[in-house]
């Protein structure tokens, strides 16, 4: 086994001077919580490393009315510790907190969930679903990419060689909070990878959706903005009623989507429930 | 009975402070001077014959001093717990995937790894099966030809003493039957009120003790050969060694380091063999560790029963019959599948009195992963057969749950399935008793839920009765021997072959030595993790150390007390004229480290004074003493007394299954354990914690997702155990009904606490959501599907 | 290669390391300190928790060099002057040992909750070792032991 090069870098610009030696032969760690497992088991290509999780420039977390910027060397503690993020965007702050366990969540970080590519990240679907933006910095400069656009196949995404995930921004449509929920099926209350996940923004005037998005993770091959689903609730009113139609219309689009699958019987059933309890949560976010 | 000092306290335990501060060495904790390290080749197919094995190019790689084989074993290439029917290395063909075929030793870890890689085996894959059913039939791939098994079925499956290839039954492995009253006859059923019936399975599963095998094996400067790894059973891995390695058992050295967990899943040897046949050759310390993924395919699992049974009742709810159909998948070697299987036969009645028992067991070999010993021992697999169709059964009669077990349950006198007479301590009723007053406490109904919060929440309890038998049993001689050592300076030294693995035999042997001797147990030294050192006191297993070893320990430290009161009475006449000296040794009494004459408290002497008398006249005291446990074995028709002591347990739990996703939880538990009498009750109570929650795991996640014998859940992140977050608040009971043959009357529980757990949640579920889950584990797939298929 | 300087346990140590060491293998293997246990190598378990700047981590995902310039604890810097530290003196006191490999990591994770919250819930509490598998104890005896524990915090500060 060949001795892998590691760079310790605290600021972007060593990160994108470490990457630029070699592009195709250099990857980045953060919480290390996939990178290790990859190098454990003999599976990790690159030979060179850079460890970002201490780049200064991506460890803040900024909030104004217009956008909240969440570094992408963020932990998921320290999105959990935010009383700030809490109460703005209270979906992402559950599926943070959904993350394995303390450990987990002390070391792996927003930025790593989302470059992993993993149809299962937790931290993805509420991103999805509040139309967050990456910035993408690499030696050319920063790029600016809709989230929804990045994904491209299983562990597939648009990052391109050579350039890292510095940022989220999150529109906060000159609001204080958004509306966000967040529900995940695991098969345990900790160290729980998802089955299903769902996620759903709202933008409720007078008792009826004007704006949704809901996002799901673990079905199909990537996270996924569910635009059929945004569109179905739009123009309904927030209530129970909506809801059973709802739940009763993505167990339509999911058996449709993993046909000829062993798991479609259970998540077609499932999603039924998790998109219900996320739809609860938010209309409680409504009236609160 | 009498006030106890020692016996009943909750001594802090002796490995404590050691585990607590890091000092304590487990296996892979080791490194020794000058020490390789080995890494296993191991099989790719279920079912293959090996044409070659080319080893030269590993040979050839940075680092790497040897790999050896089968060719390289030299004694018998075989082991086993009963049957020798495991290669060291396989030779000839590999029966599972997983099998060990050559093992590399190499100057670090990272080089024999990558060796692993360059062991060039051909191998020519034949017929598998994977299917217990499907290895009975005629024609079947024969997966063990194994020619040393004891004995082979013919056509009516009864047992002839031939070789396999006469017969079209190769694969079966053990054939169990009880007949007892007017089984055979249907007009039986003919006689029930009702009768209920089910088709159970229960998959593979694993113990995933925490720390993965390790071990070092090297030769000592007297030229012995020490293995020190984790084993449940010190003196039989020296026999394997011997066996396999050529060379006398008096050249070997078995030494237990801490081991981190092992509820079955170390009486099968797997790495210790290779160790010693590459260090004999080497003459230079191996060490070799598994990685967790190895480790899963390396030791033995949990036996897969698929389980048929019918049981019916008269109108009062009393049982009239029962009749069960067991096979057992033994995967490819035979490990304890006969006692497991037995075991899973004898208890499949559950701990109710019934006239008429018909049960057929069968193991039977495949070409899966090997099954073998696993907390429980068949027990484990069969309380959700008997303990759900005692509900259904009361649900047709319209009897309390509560109150049919009531009617059924073994007491003082009553007769088993197996004719044996259970003649005392059997407080089953107190365990019920127990559980649902502290179950009724909530809403007045031990089985009524107050009202779920949310209405997709719906909440049910269940309860379960169980009865576990301790020992290897069915005749088998099951000896332990301890012994005691007066020390200079009066030290107490006691010696105990009984391997600790967590459950606490270090604490509790020398608290039985310290109760006869009246000392403080912390002042009794204690040695128990080295073959040299102690005589065998038989596995860390079936739950038999506290009663087994305890009684040995006991008995060796009550003639070690004779024996001490004798040397006093000789040392406080040895300066007497003839005429003042003592007469006897009666009304001594023996208390903190002095032995004194009742009667006349200034005749005294202490240990120290003792020990230094005897070095003065050369002598020495040390006595040991064995304890046998008696059972009797089963006749053709399942008759005899194959266990005892029973213990007997009864747990209640509360669920909540979410009904839009299928997930159960379990949130709260009431556990009842009979243990005769508590010998340190915080360790009792935390083996049913533990017990508990390994249930818990059984019974919702844990599945080893085995395919065409492939382990898909290999790694801890797939074979899902419970956190701290999944557990209830379990509320613990103590019952004590103290057993006469037992040391302080103190029972076995280390296996027991597990059983109850996977019917009582099962009940539950069933109370909640009105469906039965009969196939383990509840998973969320499972119990939707099950809530869908009602609805419709 | 790669030169680490590191303080372990209160002691600095500079070392010229292979760069791709998971912070478990040199704590193990270069130091020596084997109380730190490796039961899965993917984070799963938490039998590797150590303390890195006051946040417990899994060392087996985590390379060394992660932590260049960093603080860590490891079971092995908690008993001072032969006594216990709390957290580990009323673990013994509770009976929450059984076999010992999740143990380090479990006072560990346990410790990390009390330094930065001396006064924890319940559910706090099940929380911070809820990245620590064990297989004997079924939990229980280890929640009471950390709420024990946390009764020598109070008063005492940063132990």
């Amino acid at each position: 086994m060949v001795e892998k090069k590691i760079t310790k870098a605290y600021c972007i610009k060593e990160v994108i001077d470490a990457l630029s030696e070699n592009i195709d032969e250099s990857t980045v760690i953060a919480g290390g919580t996939d990178i290790m497992i990859e190098l454990r088991e003999g599976k990790l290509t690159h030979s060179i490393i850079v460890d970002v999780s201490d780049v200064a420039e991506m460890k803040g977390i900024s909030i104004t009315p217009e956008e909240i910027r969440i570094g992408a060397a963020v932990t998921f503690s320290e999105i959990v510790k935010s009383k700030e993020i809490k109460a703005a965007l209270p979906g992402l702050w559950d599926a943070c907190k959904s993350v394995g366990a303390t450990q987990i969540r002390n070391m792996g970080t927003l930025g790593g969930n989302t470059a992993n590519g993993s149809p299962a990240a937790d931290s993805v679907p509420p991103l999805l679903a509040l139309g967050a933006k990456l910035i993408i910095a690499s030696s050319a400069g920063d790029d600016m990419v809709k989230l929804s656009d990045f994904f491209l196949g299983k562990g597939k995404t648009a990052l391109p060689k050579g350039a890292i995930i510095k940022e989220f921004i999150i529109p906060m449509q000159g609001k204080k909070s958004r509306i966000i929920a967040f529900e995940k099926l695991g098969l345990r209350n900790a160290l729980a990878i998802s089955r299903i996940s769902s996620a759903v923004s709202l933008n409720v005037e007078g008792g009826v959706i004007t704006e949704a998005t809901v996002a799901s993770g673990s079905i199909g091959l990537i996270p996924t903005v569910e635009e059929d689903m945004s569109k179905f609730l739009v123009g309904k009113a927030a209530n129970e009623d909506t809801i059973n139609q709802a739940a009763s219309h993505f167990s339509a689009i999911v058996a449709e989507r993993l046909k000829g699958r062993s798991t479609v019987e259970f998540k077609a059933e499932a999603i039924k429930g998790v998109i219900t309890k996320a739809l609860r949560k938010a209309f409680n976010q409504v009236n609160s | 009975m009498a006030d106890f000092k020692q016996v009943g306290q909750s001594i802090t335990r002796r490995d404590g402070v050691g585990k607590l501060t890091g000092k304590a060495l487990y296996p892979d904790d080791l490194t020794m001077e000058n020490m390789v390290y080995g890494a296993t080749v191991r099989s790719p197919y279920a079912h293959a014959e090996i044409v070659l094995i080319d080893t030269s190019k590993a040979k050839a790689a940075p680092g790497v001093i040897d790999v050896f084989t089968a060719d390289d074993v030299p004694g018998h290439n075989s082991h086993g717990v009963l049957y020798k029917d495991h290669n060291v290395f396989c030779k000839g063909k590999v029966r599972r995937i997983g099998d060990p075929v050559a093992f590399v030793v190499a100057e670090t870890e990272a080089q024999a790894r990558e060796a692993v890689n360059l062991v060039e085996v051909t191998y020519k894959e034949i017929p598998a099966v994977f299917d217990p059913k499907e290895a009975l039939k005629p024609g079947a791939p024969v997966v063990n030809e194994y020619s040393d098994r004891f004995f082979f079925y013919d056509d009516d499956k009864e047992t002839v003493f031939e070789k396999p290839e006469n017969y079209p039954f190769p694969n079966l492995l053990f054939r169990y039957k009880c007949r007892k009253g007017e089984c055979e006859s249907d007009s039986i059923w003919n006689t029930c009120e009702e009768v209920a019936e089910g088709e159970f399975y229960s998959p593979f599963v694993d113990t995933a003790a925490l720390q993965a095998e390790s071990g070092i094996a090297y030769i000592d400067e007297n030229d012995r050969l020490v293995l020190t790894a984790g084993t449940q059973y010190m003196h039989f891995d020296r026999i394997e060694l011997a066996d396999a390695l050529h060379i006398d058992e008096k050249r070997i050295r078995v030494v237990n380091p801490v081991i981190g967990g092992a509820f079955g899943s170390r009486e099968d040897l797997t790495l210790q063999i290779h160790l010693a046949v590459a260090a004999l050759k080497l003459r230079r310390p191996v060490k070799a560790t598994y990685t967790r993924e190895e480790s899963f395919y390396a030791h033995s699992k949990r036996h897969p029963m698929t389980m048929k049974a019918k049981m019916g009742a008269d109108k009062d709810g009393k049982l009239v019959a029962f009749e069960a159909e067991i096979y057992s998948d033994s995967g490819a070697y035979a490990s304890w599948g006969i006692n497991v299987t037995r075991k899973a036969c004898v208890h499949i009645t559950g701990p109710y009195q019934i006239p008429n028992v018909k049960i057929d067991g069968y193991a039977v070999y495949t070409n899966n992963p090997f099954t073998g010993a696993f907390r429980g021992f068949g027990a484990t697999q069969v309380t959700m057969v008997h303990e759900t169709l005692m509900d259904m059964l009361a649900e047709k009669l319209g009897i309390d749950r509560i109150d049919i077990r009531m009617k059924n349950i073994y007491r003082v006198g009553s007769q088993t399935a197996n004719g044996q007479i259970i003649t005392e301590s059997c407080p089953l009723d107190k365990c019920i008793d127990t559980v649902k007053k502290a179950m009724s406490s909530e809403t007045g109904d031990a089985l009524k839920t107050t009202p779920s919060k949310e209405s997709y929440i719906k909440k049910g309890r269940g309860i379960a009765a169980c009865w576990y038998g301790t020992g290897y049993g069915n005749g088998f001689p099951d000896v332990s021997v301890a012994d005691v050592e007066l020390l200079p300076e009066g030290r107490v030294l006691l010696r105990a072959g009984a391997a600790e693995v967590g459950q606490g035999a270090r604490t509790i042997m020398p608290q039985i030595t310290a109760e006869i001797l009246g000392m403080n147990a912390s002042d009794i030294e204690y040695y128990s993790e080295d073959s040299d050192e102690c005589e065998d006191s038989g596995t860390a297993a079936a739950t038999r150390q506290t009663y087994n070893t305890g009684n040995a320990v006991k008995l060796a430290s009550e003639k070690f007390k004779a024996e001490i009161i004798k040397e006093a009475v000789h040392l406080i006449n040895k300066s007497l004229p003839e005429f003042d000296r003592l007469n006897s040794g009666h009304k001594f009494k023996v208390e903190n480290g002095e032995v004194y004459l009742a009667i006349l408290p200034t005749k005294r002497v202490t240990f120290a004074q003792i020990a230094a008398n005897l070095a003065e006249e050369g002598r020495t005291l040390r006595v040991r003493d064995s304890f046998t446990a008696q059972t009797v074995k089963l006749d053709e028709n399942g008759y005899g007394a194959p266990y005892w002591p029973y213990t007997f347990n009864s747990y209640g739990v509360e669920v909540e299954v979410d009904t839009f996703t299928g997930r159960v939880q379990c949130t709260k538990a009431w556990c009842a354990q009979d243990v005769g009498r508590a010998i340190n009750p915080t360790l009792v109570e935390g083996q049913i914690d533990g017990g508990f929650v390994m249930g818990l795991g059984y019974t919702l996640y844990e599945n080893l997702g085995v395919n065409k014998g492939k382990i898909e859940n290999n790694k801890y992140s797939k074979y899902i155990i419970p956190t701290a977050m999944d557990i209830p608040q379990i509320e613990k009971y103590i019952i004590e009904d103290p057993e006469t043959s037992a040391p302080f009357g103190a029972k076995g529980i280390g296996e027991p606490v597990m059983i109850p757990v996977a019917p009582a949640i099962l009940n539950a579920i069933y109370d909640a959501i009105g469906v039965r889950i009969t196939s383990l584990p509840a998973t969320p797939d499972k119990v939707l599907k099950a809530l869908k298929d009602n609805l419709l | 290669m790669f030169d680490l300087k590191i303080n372990v346990n209160g002691v600095d140590y500079e070392r010229e390391i292979k760069a791709d060491m998971r912070l478990l293998d040199f704590i193990r293997n270069e130091l020596g300190l084997t109380g730190t246990k490796e039961g899965c190598g993917e984070g799963e378990c938490g039998a590797c928790t150590v303390i890195v700047d006051g946040i417990a981590v899994d060392s087996c995902l985590m390379l060394a060099v992660q932590c260049h310039n960093k603080k860590v604890e490891t079971i092995e810097g908690l008993e001072k002057n032969g006594v216990l530290h709390p957290v580990q003196q009323s673990f013994l006191d509770n009976g929450a040992v059984q076999c010992g490999f999740c143990i380090p990591g479990m006072v560990l994770s346990a410790k990390a909750l009390l330094d930065s919250n001396s006064n924890p819930t319940d559910e706090e509490i099940k929380e911070c070792v809820s990245g620590n598998l064990c297989r004997c104890t079924g939990y229980d005896k280890m929640f009471k032991a950390i709420k024990n524990a946390q009764k020598s915090y109070s008063g005492e500060g940063e132990k």
